[in-house]
């Protein structure tokens, strides 16, 4: 989400154009969706649906995705409950009550990957003496993301994380390693 | 000098008609307000879903002692309105330096860590949210959604804003399994012994 002259999406843009030319490499295709430009929720299930892989490119604001975020997940998640595209159900049912809450999901067999940019360093997650974070690793701080793709089946891998950013020094280097982690994380060949 | 304890309770349920009408989270609302006015402090209010101007926010959250969030958890988190509402009330805190004089790293002194420039210290926030996940997926390393996570585990996304700014986390208020077998009356009438207990 732009901020003019604070944050413009030049680094977001970079990451998503990296991973765009990957996969096209890798002969996908590559389906695309601008938070900010507008979308169709309905449009946005279909998406989902077709593709193989979820890849979500984002900056931190406040630890978490700009708010555009939350109201897309709220729309376009919203829409695949109602219409049962995405999921049957929180998973529990009144007949088995061995079924955990979380198993309702339709969306086996897909992937689901976080790629964000952080003013907060590296040095403070996984790391029991941040006050902030308290131990607490990147992923697990934008666990919120990652349980909706959870619940509706998906598999969620680990994160790539651009870290620092206002004073990183190796924004270029965490470019030229993204697709190399995409490459691995998916196990594409 | 006015020595009244002052709370802010933001309300940000968002209306879903038929589906989610907000009684609910209106009703935790109320509960507070009543305990917290019985025990002789000034009631701050903020429905978010009815508008609000990120400036004034600002300034009732400097007044407050104590601030308390509730939420319905739509797709684990708050609603998106609320998102909103922080990322402009925070970015003013931040741009008038009155939340916080940056993240607490200085160049002069490269030990202090990050997350550590709030200036709210003395003030707690506290959750109360209404979840239709049930308590049992919580807290259970068997449970495959959550995995062992707590319910503070999931609303990290939420008290790291006010953790960033100084602010103490106080045990969040959960009513979970709303639609289903919760027991929302019970969960109503122990809410003021929470409340007790972890701010008075």
């Amino acid at each position: 989400m732009t901020y003019p002259g604070w944050s413009e999406g030049k680094l977001n843009a970079s990451f998503y154009n990296v991973a765009k030319e990957f996969f096209i490499s890798k002969n996908y295709k590559v389906l695309e969706t601008k938070v900010e430009d507008g979308y169709n929720a309905d449009e946005e299930v279909e998406k989902h649906l077709q593709a193989d892989i979820v890849i979500l490119q984002t900056p931190v604001n406040w630890e978490n995705a700009p708010w555009i975020y939350k109201k897309y997940v709220d729309e376009v998640f919203n829409s695949g409950l109602h219409s049962a595209k995405f999921l049957a159900g929180d998973g529990r049912t009144r007949e088995d009550a061995t079924r955990q809450y979380g198993t309702g999901g339709k969306m086996q067999g897909k992937k689901f990957m976080i790629s964000a940019t952080w003013n907060a360093p590296e040095e403070s997650f996984n790391n029991p003496e941040n006050p902030l974070w308290k131990g607490k690793t990147a992923d697990d701080a934008l666990f919120n993301i990652a349980a909706n793709y959870l619940f509706t089946g998906f598999e969620v891998v680990p994160g790539h994380y651009c870290y620092d950013v206002y004073n990183n020094k190796h924004i270029k280097e965490d470019l030229e390693n993204y697709p190399a982690y995409l490459q691995k994380v998916f196990n594409i060949k | 000098m006015n020595s009244t304890r002052k709370v802010l309770l933001i309300n940000t349920h968002l209306t879903y008609p038929k589906w989610s009408e907000g009684l609910l989270n209106d009703a935790f609302h109320q509960k507070a307000k009543t305990f917290f006015l019985e025990k002789g402090f000034e009631v701050l209010e903020t429905k978010v879903e009815d508008g609000y101007n990120a400036d004034e926010e600002v300034e009732k959250h400097l007044e407050a002692d104590f601030i308390i969030l509730q939420t319905p958890i739509n797709w684990f988190g708050a609603p998106w309105i609320y998102k909103k509402y922080v990322d402009e009330v925070f970015n003013s805190g931040l741009h008038s330096a009155k939340f916080l004089s940056g993240d607490g790293r200085t160049r002069e002194d490269a030990t202090q860590q990050y997350g550590t420039g709030g200036k709210m210290q003395g003030k707690k926030f506290m959750v109360s949210s209404t979840w239709n996940a049930p308590k049992a997926s919580f807290d259970d390393p068997n449970q495959t959604l959550f995995e062992g996570r707590s319910t503070a585990d999931v609303l990290i996304q939420i008290t790291s804003n006010y953790r960033f700014c100084g602010v103490e986390i106080v045990a969040d208020y959960n009513c979970f399994d709303i639609f289903k077998d919760g027991d929302i009356v019970g969960c109503l009438e122990t809410y003021p012994k929470h409340l007790e207990k972890n701010l008075i």
